[in-house]
């Protein structure tokens, strides 16, 4: 049973198909520690904090200059349309600077855009006016990082369209029927419409993609359909320039603030199917999907009514949906007497709105509610600070013979002003600007003139010193025989900068006395440059650094911490640590300078 | 799934497929645990280790080669790694003996038995034990991964048999008394 055998060779066999099943708890515990893993890489380490503030912060300032890019392009649509080129030129123009000075009313104060008068000869221009308004609004709405901002503008397209309808009501009776029915007819009848109305849709998706990307991250679900809106404002002016079409331009006015519901109301008529294919946008929010069925619902019952004749129809597919929106369901032809008096005013973009504004409104200030009233993003701080340089090789810029010699770091005044913006509550991006200045002495440097001055590596020398010999060695010196005598001086090299700071901060502790965990990057730009000799009886300015890069990068890493005397005032002291990165453009001499700085300050939020 | 899908799954750190990945090769691993390690508890930690770093390196596999050799490795690196801390390897080098082979008398021995022998063994003969006898390992291999000197490695190895031989012969006689008894 029994034989010599191999001890290496045994184990090698028993072990050979050697598997073991851990414990069941193993993978849960692996599982637990895996998922804090990944928590912790959530917060960055301070030296990325700047990557993310550089980028939010650019992104902001695209998103800006993007923006204001864009609400230009509404009001040039409007020119070279061609239902203003289909009257006389004089009004065109006139029509033009109107729409462009109520445009610029709207994006100044949005929330005053429905007090706008808007000196209307005739309805149709009115139109074209609060179609650009509507677009302004729209756009403005998406460039704010406010919620709160985008329901203002909505009461305002809905205040503004009601108001408006009473008084134009009756005038604009008839120019509308005229603008509204060709466009209805040809929306209703042509093989083309659906096509229209999926390009259309498709632009507005395009649009809204693209402002969803750059609503700085901030979007959420509510946001897109907000966007959606502004998308079509802004799709209706491209077509407007692309297709030259009077009836689109009407057409799309209709739809303007809800064109999901118009696209359905015509859809649901020629085809139910299509009504999925829009509905994209209006999956979005369950309300308007709800509307859209009780619609086709009311379109059914109404149509056998409406089919005397196509505009009639239509009119009535408008209004049962307005009148469903308003009054549950009472669909009668009574109804679609009153529909069009209330459509001219604002050429239909008055009735869609109607129903839907309300219901958006609601849904919409549920959401925004909450963190409307508590942010103040913006905030204002001064600083002042003491700064200490150091650095933490031994080295000397100025000379690799004075490497050696020992150096006193001066202490200096850092002062300016700071920018923070809240992304969230915690999250801030700080930027502003510093003056700050730095100085540190090179002790035990010898001086004295001779005719052939021994040139340093990193200075330029002012002319008045090029026979001023400096060493750090007494002796050296004296070696040369038209030496004069030999004082003992120090070297004071100082720089001053303009720091332009982007960092981030997250607060640890959001109290009455807070802690933010502050990281990130400064800019530093030269302002000034000068290397003092100084010597017991006497001080020069011995010439300047030529190692000195113009612009140059420190990274920064600090806490934060402020009391809040009131709601909007803190105090705030930042003990602040920045490691400079390539502050020499050639030949550190090993000198890796660093400072560290106090700062103090009052900040106020807004 | 096949396994490289699994591996390109769990490089995008796809927990479904990490704890796929755990299944597929935990057995496996677990008993490599359980040779470095002193006792069942430390391999166990030494597993969930290893784990988190296979799954953190995953992204470094270039599928070259077999991916269990590979995942075995970083476990058995993994296991050192804990005695290199303890700056356990900064011992006194030790005598060169020589390379001799054991024969021992096979009679029916359990793997549990030759398992417990081995985490009773001291730290660093276990280790080279298991590196040069079980996972075939060079003691010039050996000597990098413990920071120790060839002459070293081998001298723990052949004191690592006679500890193992004489476990057995211990056992094997126990068990002939038992018989005759």
């Amino acid at each position: 049973m029994s034989d010599k055998k191999n001890i290496d060779k045994l184990f090698q066999e028993k072990f050979k198909d050697f598997e073991v099943n851990p414990p069941e708890f193993t993978w849960p515990e692996l599982k637990a520690k895996l998922e804090k893993k990944k928590k912790r890489r959530i917060i960055p380490f301070w030296w990325q904090l700047s990557g993310v503030a550089a980028a939010l912060l650019i992104g902001f300032f695209v998103v800006r200059s993007f923006q204001s890019a864009k609400t230009d392009v509404p009001a040039a649509v409007v020119v070279s349309d061609p239902k203003n080129a289909s009257q006389n030129p004089a009004a065109l123009n006139q029509k033009h600077t109107d729409s462009e000075t109520v445009a610029f009313a709207a994006k100044d104060s949005a929330a005053n855009a429905n007090t706008v008068k808007i000196p209307t000869p005739e309805n149709q221009k009115n139109k074209v006016v609060n179609f650009e308004k509507t677009s302004e609004n729209a756009d403005a709405e998406k460039g704010k990082p406010f919620n709160s901002v985008s329901i203002r503008n909505r009461k305002n397209a809905v205040a503004r369209v009601s108001g408006n309808a009473p008084s134009d009501a009756n005038k604009s009776e008839n120019t509308n029927g005229k603008l509204k029915n060709p466009a209805l007819l040809h929306q209703k009848k042509s093989g083309k419409s659906n096509s229209y109305e999926n390009q259309n849709s498709a632009l507005a998706h395009s649009e809204m993609d693209e402002s969803e990307k750059s609503s700085s991250g901030k979007s959420n679900g509510r946001s897109s359909l907000k966007n959606s809106e502004s998308a079509i404002a802004k799709s209706e002016s491209d077509q407007n320039l692309k297709s030259n079409s009077r009836k689109l331009k009407g057409n799309s006015n209709l739809k303007n603030p809800q064109n999901a519901v118009a696209n359905s109301d015509s859809n649901a008529k020629s085809n139910a199917a299509k009504n999925k294919n829009n509905s994209t946008l209006r999956n979005q929010n369950s309300d308007i999907t709800l509307v859209r069925n009780e619609i086709t619902k009311n379109l059914n019952t109404n149509q056998a009514l409406a089919n005397e004749n196509n505009v009639g129809s239509k009119t009535s597919e408008i209004n049962t949906f307005s009148d469903f929106a308003t009054d549950a369901k009472q669909n009668t032809v009574a109804t679609a007497e009153e529909t069009p008096i209330k459509k001219t005013d604002s050429t239909a973009v008055a009735v869609a709105p109607n129903a839907l504004e309300e219901l958006l409104k609601e849904k919409e200030k549920k959401l925004v509610a909450q963190p409307e009233p508590k942010l103040n993003r913006w905030q204002i701080s001064s600083k002042v600070a003491p700064v200490y340089l150091g650095s933490t090789s031994q080295g000397s810029p100025i000379d690799s013979s004075f490497a050696g010699n020992s150096k006193n770091y001066g202490t200096n005044l850092s002062y300016g002003l700071g920018v923070n913006y809240a992304v969230t509550k915690k999250l801030k991006i700080r930027t502003g600007v510093n003056k700050v200045s730095l100085n540190y002495r090179t002790n035990d440097v010898f001086i004295n003139a001779g005719l052939q001055a021994k040139s340093l590596q990193n200075v330029t020398v002012r002319n008045e010193n090029q026979y001023l010999n400096l060493s750090n060695n007494a002796s050296k010196t004296n070696k040369n025989e038209f030496t004069t005598d030999t004082f003992e001086s120090y070297l004071n090299q100082k720089m001053g900068y303009v720091e332009v700071p982007v960092e981030l901060s997250y607060a640890v502790l959001d109290k009455k006395f807070g802690i933010d965990i502050i990281g990130g990057l400064s800019a530093l730009f030269l302002s000034e440059n000068e290397i003092q000799v100084v010597s017991s009886g006497f001080t020069t300015n011995f010439g300047e650094a030529n190692n000195l890069n113009k612009t140059h990068f420190s990274t920064n890493i600090g806490l934060g911490l402020r009391y809040r005397f009131f709601k909007a005032f803190e105090a705030n002291f930042d003990p602040m640590f920045k490691y400079q990165m390539d502050t020499f453009s050639k030949d550190n001499g090993n000198f890796k300078p660093y400072y560290f700085g106090l700062y103090t300050g009052l900040s106020f939020k807004f | 799934m096949s396994l490289e899908e699994l591996i390109l799954e769990c490089q995008k750190n796809n927990i479904k497929a990490q704890e796929q990945l755990f299944r597929l090769l935990s057995p496996k691993l677990f008993a490599v645990c359980l040779k470095y390690s002193r006792n069942y508890e430390e391999a166990q930690d030494n597993l969930q280790d290893g784990f988190m770093l296979i799954y953190e390196k995953i992204g470094q596999f270039a599928f070259k080669g077999s991916f269990e050799g590979w995942a075995k490795r970083l476990m058995i690196n993994n296991a050192l790694q804990c005695y290199r801390k303890q700056n356990f390897f900064k011992l006194v080098n030790e005598d060169i003996a020589d390379e001799e082979t054991i024969d021992i008398e096979e009679t029916s021995i359990s793997l549990d038995y030759l398992l417990e022998i081995i985490q009773q063994l001291p730290d660093r003969y276990r280790l080279v034990f298991n590196l040069y006898v079980i996972d075939n390992y060079a003691h010039k291999e050996i000597a990098e991964m413990l920071d120790i000197n060839i002459g070293t490695s081998k001298s723990n190895l052949s004191r690592a048999r006679m500890i193992l031989k004489e476990k057995i012969e211990t056992l094997n006689f126990t068990k002939l008394q038992l018989k005759n008894e």
